[in-house]
């Protein structure tokens, strides 16, 4: 009795001491510059009404400005260099070159325009069979013109060709590997693996362009929430920059936390500051130029940038220039 | 200097009430204000409003964030019940406290 008690003990404090080294431990390592104000929201045109999802493209940064239903394309400096209204939530924009591609959440539809306003064609009705979709919270567009959704209350992704043919969907509500609860955003990487933010999970799973599992990160599975680093609350948005790392918004951490594409912790971002300049609710990421990296803030009605710093794999072709895979 | 002040005074004087006379306030349509203490971010709320519209007598919500508030207006000879508001509430699977302020 006595010895089965010690091994119990011994048990206890060897997995704390695991627990401790794996997760505690962690350094909160801030890897970028503090949060610095963008598009101060005083041009025409550039206020923004709980802005959501973000892509940048070209040079430029597309906002789903959700609330005022519509979508905003800002130049560098700050200044409304396009804008598409006509939406009725439209929370999340994908960019494919001269092609927009929409996630309308209240609407159930995909709208898909060019960059001069012109409709091409639109798809989506509400529902849960193929092609049909209840709250699409997210979408992204793979070099060869597919467009992946996040289907928030279907709790799964579809994949389309560019014209909206339903082409397969994976997920289903649940925690295990492949399941989603709630996922809210797409990105795809450099070899064309699809990443979801699968929110209330709290946990980014990968997959094969065929919705095949590969792996997943974030608090230890199963849907277990968290505020140490590499854990999530809220695993809101992402983004993959030019050299395949991943920015994940941790929403109710406040903060945006970086990885590599596996999922290795790098830092985090966002978290410093206080009163006004501290993150209120990360809602979407994009990751820029010259390691700009832009975070949109739903409470706070604007977008933040921080820089951090030059690229680790500088010699890359930025794959964002051909196709912008976010939103 | 007097004089133009005075006239200036006596020109607000005037247009103020007239103004209010132009500018009617909206007559009152029904609505139903729903208490979302502490509503946390937007898919908690956009889901709610989406299982609002999705009824027939509901003809605009409206999201008050600094208030924690929804407002529900319904359309001209149509009615909503609250237990549809409940169900939209439970069908967006609103997972906090809500309260039906008005019912």
């Amino acid at each position: 009795m006595r010895k089965a008690l010690l091994s119990i003990m011994a048990l206890i404090v060897v997995s704390g001491a695991v627990t401790y080294g794996l997760v505690l431990s962690t350094p909160k390592r801030e890897i970028c510059s503090a949060l610095e104000p963008w598009g101060m929201g005083a041009a025409a045109g550039a206020h923004l009404n709980r802005p959501m999802g973000l892509a940048w493209a070209d040079g430029f940064l597309y906002v789903a400005d959700t609330e005022n239903g519509a979508i905003k394309k800002f130049a560098d400096d700050g200044t409304v260099a396009a804008r598409w209204t006509g939406f009725k939530r439209p929370v999340a924009v994908a960019v494919a070159g001269d092609t927009l591609y929409v996630a309308d959440f209240l609407s159930d539809r995909i709208t898909r325009l060019r960059s001069d306003g012109t409709l091409i064609s639109q798809w989506g009705r509400s529902g849960n069979g193929n092609g049909a979709f209840d709250a699409p919270s997210g979408i992204a567009v793979d070099r060869r013109g597919n467009v992946y959704v996040a289907d928030f209350y279907n709790h799964r992704i579809q994949k389309f060709s560019s014209d909206g043919q339903f082409l397969l969907q994976w997920g289903g509500k649940g925690r295990w590997n492949g399941q989603f609860r709630f996922p809210t955003e797409i990105a795809i990487n450099d070899q064309g693996e699809i990443l979801v933010a699968d929110a209330y999970n709290h946990r980014i799973q990968r997959f094969s362009a065929q919705g095949e599992y590969l792996a997943q990160w974030g608090g230890i599975g199963f849907g277990m929430a968290g505020k140490w680093p590499g854990w999530f609350r809220l695993a809101k948005a992402l983004n993959v920059d030019p050299r395949g790392d991943v920015y994940v918004a941790d929403a109710f951490n406040r903060r945006i936390q970086k990885f590599t594409g596996t999922g290795d912790l790098l830092g985090q971002l966002g978290s410093r500051g206080t009163g006004d300049r501290r993150l209120r609710y990360p809602a979407g990421v994009a990751a820029g130029r010259k390691g700009r990296v832009y975070v949109s803030d739903f409470f706070a009605n604007r977008i933040w940038q921080v820089e951090c710093g030059p690229s680790r794999n500088a010699a890359r072709t930025d794959p964002a220039g051909a196709v912008s895979t976010q939103s | 200097m007097d004089a133009v002040i005075k006239t200036l005074r006596a020109a607000v004087l005037f247009l103020v009430p007239l103004l209010t006379l132009t500018d009617p306030l909206p007559a009152e349509e029904p609505t139903v204000i729903v208490s979302v203490p502490g509503i946390p971010g937007p898919y908690c709320a956009y889901g709610v409003e989406k299982r609002l519209y999705a009824l027939d007598g509901v003809k605009a919500v409206v999201l008050l964030w600094e208030r924690e508030q929804i407002r529900v207006s319904i359309k001209d000879g149509l009615s909503v019940t609250l237990e549809q508001i409940r169900a939209a509430f439970k069908s967006a699977q609103y997972p906090y406290d809500y309260r039906i302020l008005n019912p």
